[in-house]
């Protein structure tokens, strides 16, 4: 009896041919893209999306051309972080055109056409048991709204992973194995267990992220200008470079929620700390050497 | 997944698929090119859910077909209910959202509405909710190729 690898050819659908091509498709549409970055955490709730954010800010005001991706499909912010909530989507005639802030700073983010109580629509033949399909689905999704954006010409992307270890990998199966990782955690040694597992599951799988960002490292006091301790003692520090250190500035929430204003000259020790991460991240980017991309086949 | 004709022992071709009456189920039929015997291999929902999350087509001439549109459902036909309700909303009728439909949907040029079905299925309803809200609020009576040019304008901060 014929063995499998005797029959050429799949079932008839060419199955995996139909994958290659829509790698292909995304791989071309990301080509203008110097630099792919995500933010990713095994931690939830640590900062990555305002961060993400920030650095996009502090990347622009230093002239970077530079855009977010929000993969977070179930709980998108950038839209609001930025402020582009009421703006429509640019259907131009190259596909999605990226909102951008007034600063120059693009944004896809799907916060940018939910409503905010509105769920992202996920429609099945199937009824029920969604954990059989639905990250497989995500996935798919996310990858045919990267291919059907026309981003341009960018020096980096910035992109917003929601959190935990396997989300993580899974969407740097989608991203590609260009993507560089940049990991965030708290100064607390309950989050940066959490976050030294997400880095040795990352290796694990061939990823060597760029280095972290130590997020609420201290908070920063606005009525003395200090920066006092937020957490006890430090605990071990993650076996990566650390990118940089950034406080807790009580007013990021309230400008978060109104959708942050371009960054200006303000000398605060949470954005001036930003702007060093931003040149870290920068100076680390050009020492990366990029991997080629595998062949799915 | 291939098929192979015990009897004849030569891998059987695809020659259809298609949905089938139980809901969410798939008939995919495989005939043998030796034998001319078919059959016909039936998938439960779950699998045919699987299929379609990688966005990928069933079918003979599917390669040819994903590249037109590769976020269709595995087999044309098989749109779950909410896909279809939004397909016909891609036509000049009111979009599936109440609040949309109550105010009345703006009518779409064929140029406009080309430029809509570039972007991923799953999001065409949302992204026209927000250009027809806009069109609306400035005192747009349809939606051209001019009004998704003004409402990037519209920049945010
Ligand atoms: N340095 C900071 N100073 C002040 N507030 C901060 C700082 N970093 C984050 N926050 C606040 O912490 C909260 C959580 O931040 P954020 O949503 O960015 O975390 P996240 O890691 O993206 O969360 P998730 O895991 O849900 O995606 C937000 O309300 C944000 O305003
Ligand atoms: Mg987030």
């Amino acid at each position: 009896m014929k063995r499998y690898s005797e029959i050429a050819g799949d079932g008839g659908s060419d199955i995996l041919g139909q994958v290659i091509e829509q790698r292909r498709a995304q791989a071309a549409s990301l080509a203008g893209v110097g630099h792919l970055v995500a933010i990713a955490s095994g931690k939830g709730g640590v900062g990555k999306s305002t961060l993400t954010l920030v650095l996009g800010l502090a990347l622009r005001q230093r002239g970077r051309r530079v855009a977010i991706l929000d993969c977070d499909l179930n709980g998108p912010c950038q839209a609001q972080l930025a402020g582009l909530q009421e703006v429509p989507w640019h259907l131009s005639e190259e596909g999605l055109g990226v909102p951008r802030r007034a600063d120059g700073l693009g944004v896809l983010s799907l916060g940018g056409v939910l409503a905010a109580e509105q769920p992202m629509p996920l429609d099945s033949v199937a009824q029920g048991d969604a954990h059989t399909w639905r990250a497989t689905r995500e996935m798919a999704m996310l990858s045919q709204l990267i291919t059907a954006t026309s981003w341009g010409e960018l020096d980096l992307l910035l992109v917003d992973l929601p959190p935990g270890s396997e989300r993580t990998l899974h969407h740097l199966g989608v991203l590609g194995a260009r993507t560089s990782v940049v990991l965030v955690t708290l100064p607390s040694a309950l989050a940066t267990g959490v976050v030294s597992r997400s880095l040795g599951a990352l290796r694990a799988a061939g990823h060597e992220p760029l280095g972290y960002l130590e997020n609420m490292a201290g908070y920063y006091c606005r009525d003395c200008g200090e920066v006092r301790s937020l957490f006890p003692e430090a605990p071990r520090s993650l076996d990566l470079p650390c990118l940089g250190s950034i406080p807790f500035d009580p007013e990021w929430a309230e400008r978060g929620d109104r959708g942050w204003p371009p960054l200006g000259e303000e000398r605060d020790p949470a954005l001036e700390a930003v702007g060093h991460a931003a040149e870290a991240l920068l100076a680390s980017l050009a020492h990366r050497e990029s991997p080629e991309e595998e062949d799915p086949r | 997944m291939k098929f192979l004709c015990v009897a004849c022992d030569e891998a059987m071709k695809l020659q259809d698929a298609m949905p089938a009456e139980d809901p969410g189920t798939l008939a995919v039929v495989y005939c043998c090119p030796e034998c001319d015997r078919q059959m016909a291999m039936l998938t439960n929902p779950w699998e045919t859910q699987l299929v379609q999350s990688l966005g990928v087509k069933i079918g003979p001439g599917a390669e040819s077909e994903s590249t037109g549109c590769p976020f269709a459902g595995a087999v044309q036909g098989l749109q779950s209910a909410e896909t279809e309700s939004l397909s016909t909303s891609e036509t000049t009728s009111p979009p599936a959202s109440a609040e949309v439909t109550a105010e009345g949907a703006l009518v779409w040029t064929p140029a406009a509405l080309a430029r809509l079905e570039r972007i991923p299925e799953f999001v065409r309803p949302m992204a026209r909710q927000g250009i027809e809200h806009w069109a609306r609020d400035h005192g747009w009576p349809q939606v051209t190729e001019e009004v998704l040019e003004a409402a990037r304008g519209g920049m945010g901060l």
